[in-house]
């Protein structure tokens, strides 16, 4: 997913969720070491993986990216709650991902 | 308030498969105060085969607005030890009687109270075609009590 179809898509999203244009964005980059991993805690906030690397795996609870992956159908664009992102390749890799945060405060306090 | 149920089969054809899945919730629901997941239409295995209960795979449930899980559950398949025993009934023919299904003897919904959302994440892991190496075709259903209000 390309920035550009990534923000329009969040904009969508977004009203399909009940949000509106009650939210803000952040533009998270991600560097992992080769082979390495890194979890992310993201609570409430969406995130959109944007221009993926072949060569990171993306995992969260109800969501994968991992192009190498062969036991799913289907692949994940967006994640939420904790997810890990790992490295296969022995270079550096970098992960962009775009933060949606909801301003609904009922949902902040949870 | 009235009570619906909102149904999810999730088809399942590989051994190990994962299946990402998003229930969209109607607007009108207060809040999800039941869950129910169940097995139907196994084929690649015969229920004999099935030795005692087995976990079929892993539901997972995440709900929007509310950080991280909200729910998971193990699906089973077969027949428990308890169910040959019903007064009755031939345990030679106990394979014949419909098990895991939702709605039927031994089992209710587990009461749950996840709040207004409008999107519920879903994922769900075949763990028994993976355990046995075999590829089973069924359809793991998700079935979610849901409070709605009267008008």
């Amino acid at each position: 997913m390309t920035q550009e179809l990534a923000i329009a898509y969040i904009r969508k999203r977004a009203t399909e969720l009940g949000q509106g244009d009650q939210y803000n964005l952040r533009f998270r980059h991600y560097v992992l070491p080769p082979l390495g991993e890194q979890r992310i805690t993201g609570g409430t906030a969406l995130f959109v993986l944007v221009d993926p690397s072949p060569h990171i795996r993306v995992e969260g609870e109800t969501a994968l990216f991992d192009l190498t992956e062969t036991a799913v159908n289907e692949l994940q664009y967006e994640f939420q709650g904790i997810f890990d992102i790992t490295n296969y390749s022995p270079s550096l890799q970098h992960v962009q991902m775009i933060q949606v945060i909801f301003k609904n405060e009922a949902q902040c306090h949870r | 308030m009235l009570t619906n149920v909102i149904i999810v089969p999730i088809p399942i054809t590989r051994q190990g498969q994962k299946v990402f899945f998003e229930v969209a919730i109607p607007k009108d629901v207060n809040s999800i105060i039941g869950i129910e997941a169940s097995i139907t239409g196994l084929s690649g295995i015969t229920l004999v085969e099935i030795i005692g209960r087995q976990v079929a795979g892993m539901i997972k449930l995440q709900a929007e607005g509310i950080a991280n899980q909200c729910y998971s559950t193990q699906v089973h398949v077969g027949i428990s030890s308890l169910d040959k025993n019903q007064p009755g009934f031939n345990p030679t023919y106990t394979a014949w009687q419909q098990n895991t299904y939702v709605g039927s003897y031994n089992r209710e919904p587990e009461q749950v109270r996840i709040g207004k959302t409008n999107t519920l994440y879903g994922s769900y892991t075949d763990v028994y075609g993976k355990r046995i190496s075999r590829d089973l075709v069924y359809t793991a259903g998700l079935y979610l009590w849901t409070e709605r209000k009267d008008n």
